[in-house]
């Protein structure tokens, strides 16, 4: 696990340096998008409306556009200060039962670890929540983003879940043809509820796994051994093959000039012979030939192939 | 297997390219050095330790494709390609791999070449006795290279080839005598290797840890019986991942006392370890106080430690 965040938590006087984990993973299987016709990757590009050219990532900023066609602009260093003395704190402000915040807040968990120093106060603020059974609230800001956090124990590991603002919660008044009247026939009621009450069971997360997964999966493997393998256009090739061509190239040009620098030279001394059994590819067996002299004979006949 | 796997002949170390119309010189394929042996029915890739790898390689496993004798042993390299350019720690990677479905994918996502260079045995009778360049006319005869299975070419102007590594930022080369026979376990200077950069099989004694992690190493090689501290090893080519694995492996290996004879800088708060662990290590060059200079760990590698020794 990479850290994610660093910085500490504080309580009245209480401050718990603790490092900060995602504590959940996506399981997404990743396609990439290609081009139906050559089977080539997508690529995205950022391209300015003004000047229609590709924009690295040096040259963007951010703008709040305040009213249409009219930006006020911000550097990220900006956007940075603003966050920086809140950022590094996660301030608990009350302690509430976890019981009374509804699931519909819970946005993403995090593991916390002890920072480099402050194994002492994380332990006393895990065994406070733990004997008190309470859960602490608290303001943090990640990734230039402000947000309501519980801080709670999982599995002995004190950890934070970020949860939406009030105001971030639709309220339910807003949902379609939600009936007014909720009357409902006594006789089918009591049915429902003995339904429910059969199939009530302990919560084993264990016993669930996404099935869509696991058929997109069965199906990549199919694809994969019945060979219906598309392949993007010859991408740059780094195999041996052009590896060794390019030393032969290499070698090539550094024999010619060295032929040429003899030649500058004039010393009329006879060039040495090929003394290499094999140089390489096409040129092998020629190479061959020149170079073993009277013995090379036809392969078929010297060495029958069993 | 009806063929006694052998150890091969290792070249030793030069300076100079030797000259003379006996010697050839071939590229130094940064890789693991293999053997396959095939007797006619099974074919099994058995590396310098004489541990098999067979199934390290699925896509070596089957000869039939690439090579026409009824039973042979293949001397050579088997090297992994990254960024244009054979890599000795993706190589390793493959060769530390130990589930079946983890081989089969890497097998088709990091495929592996083999580089041959010498021809040991073929059709019942071994080679070894004959010139080098008979058995690799014979080996030429037999392989029919493609995109996993190569031969090593050769090459008559090893200055020239030296060059080539130097511009290609590859290991060296290695020159051979053509009239020279071939002497399994043996080492002597029919074969020569030029090396470009210089690298060894160290042993781990001791690891500097930050927050739960592995940092550095503590890196040290046998002189006689003396482990003798040559330097600290940072990350170089590994993964975070690869680093908790190599922590995994060493933390069991934890001793209260520093295994090295002299005394390491830098080395309040190390973990020291029992030398069982070697990794390979890349470096510029040693400094005058016999440490390396920008180490760098290139992998993992199956050497026992009392084998880490300082070059002779």
């Amino acid at each position: 696990m990479h850290t994610v965040w660093k910085g500490a938590i504080s309580f009245g006087l209480v401050h718990v340096p603790v490092k900060l984990y995602a504590a959940t993973e996506s399981r997404d299987v990743s396609m990439k998008l290609l081009h139906r016709k050559t089977h080539a990757p997508i690529r995205y590009a950022r391209t300015c409306d003004g000047c229609e050219g590709e924009v690295p990532w040096e040259d963007i900023i951010k703008g709040y556009e305040y009213e249409p066609g009219k930006f006020v602009t911000f550097e990220k260093e900006e956007l940075q200060a603003l966050g920086d003395e809140a950022s590094r704190e996660i301030k608990i402000v009350d302690f509430v039962d976890l019981r009374e915040i509804d699931p519909i807040y819970f946005q993403k968990t995090y593991y916390m670890s002890p920072g480099d120093t402050g194994a002492n106060a994380y332990n006393l603020l895990k065994r406070a929540l733990l004997e008190t059974g309470k859960i602490g609230i608290a303001n943090v800001t990640l990734r230039a983003k402000g947000s309501l956090a519980a801080i709670r124990v999982v599995d002995g590991c004190l950890s934070m879940v970020t949860m939406f603002y009030p105001a971030e919660i639709r309220p339910v008044n807003q949902v379609p043809n939600l009936p007014a009247d909720d009357r409902v026939d006594e006789r089918e009621l009591a049915m429902a509820k003995m339904l429910i009450e059969q199939l009530s069971a302990p919560f084993e997360p264990a016993k669930f796994e996404d099935e869509y997964r696991k058929r997109l999966m069965e199906a990549i493997e199919a694809k994969i051994s019945g060979r219906q393998v598309v392949t993007a256009p010859e991408a740059p090739k780094e195999n041996v093959v052009s590896l060794m061509e390019a030393l032969q190239a290499s070698l090539e040009l550094a024999r010619a000039t060295a032929k040429k620098d003899r030649e500058r030279a004039a010393d009329g001394k006879a060039e040495k012979a090929e003394t290499g059994g094999r140089t390489s590819g096409r040129k092998r067996r020629r190479a061959a030939a020149v170079a073993d002299g009277a013995d090379t004979a036809p392969r078929a006949t010297e060495q029958p192939n069993a | 297997m009806d063929l006694k796997p052998i150890i091969p002949f290792e070249p030793v170390r030069t300076e100079r390219v030797p000259e003379g119309d006996r010697w050839i010189a071939q590229v130094k394929w940064d890789g693991v050095r293999m053997l396959v042996y095939h007797d006619g029915s099974e074919t099994r890739l058995i590396n310098r330790r004489l541990r098999d790898r067979t199934r390290q390689y699925p896509e070596l496993a089957d000869p039939a494709g690439w090579c026409d004798a009824g039973s042979f042993v293949l001397d050579g390299e088997v090297i992994a390609m990254s960024g244009g350019r054979p890599s000795f720690y993706h190589v390793m990677k493959r060769d530390n791999l130990r589930s079946e479905p983890a081989i089969r994918r890497a097998a088709r996502s990091e495929p592996v070449t083999y580089m041959i260079f010498d021809l040991l045995h073929l059709n019942g009778e071994w080679m070894t006795g004959l010139p080098l360049r008979e058995r690799q006319r014979r080996l030429e005869a037999i392989i029919r290279p493609r995109e996993h299975v190569q031969l090593v070419d050769n090459v008559a102007d090893g200055d020239r080839l030296l060059e080539v590594m130097k511009q290609f930022g590859m290991e060296g080369i290695v020159c051979k005598d053509l009239d020279s026979t071939y002497v399994p376990g043996g080492k002597d200077g029919r074969w020569r290797k030029v090396k470009l950069q210089r690298d060894l099989v160290a042993a781990v004694g001791g690891l500097v840890l930050k927050a739960g992690a592995v940092r550095s190493l503590l890196i040290g090689l046998y002189a006689g019986d003396r482990f003798l501290y040559i330097g600290h090893a940072g990350t170089g080519r590994l993964t975070a991942a690869d680093w908790r694995t190599l922590g995994e492996r060493l933390l069991p290996l934890a001793v209260p006392r520093r295994p090295f004879a002299n005394e390491p800088p830098r080395a309040e708060g190390a973990v020291w370890v029992r030398p069982e662990v070697a990794v390979k290590v890349r470096f510029l060059e040693w400094t005058p106080q016999g440490t390396m200079r920008h180490p760098s760990i290139q992998g993992v590698v199956d050497v026992p430690a009392d084998e880490c020794r300082f070059p002779e």
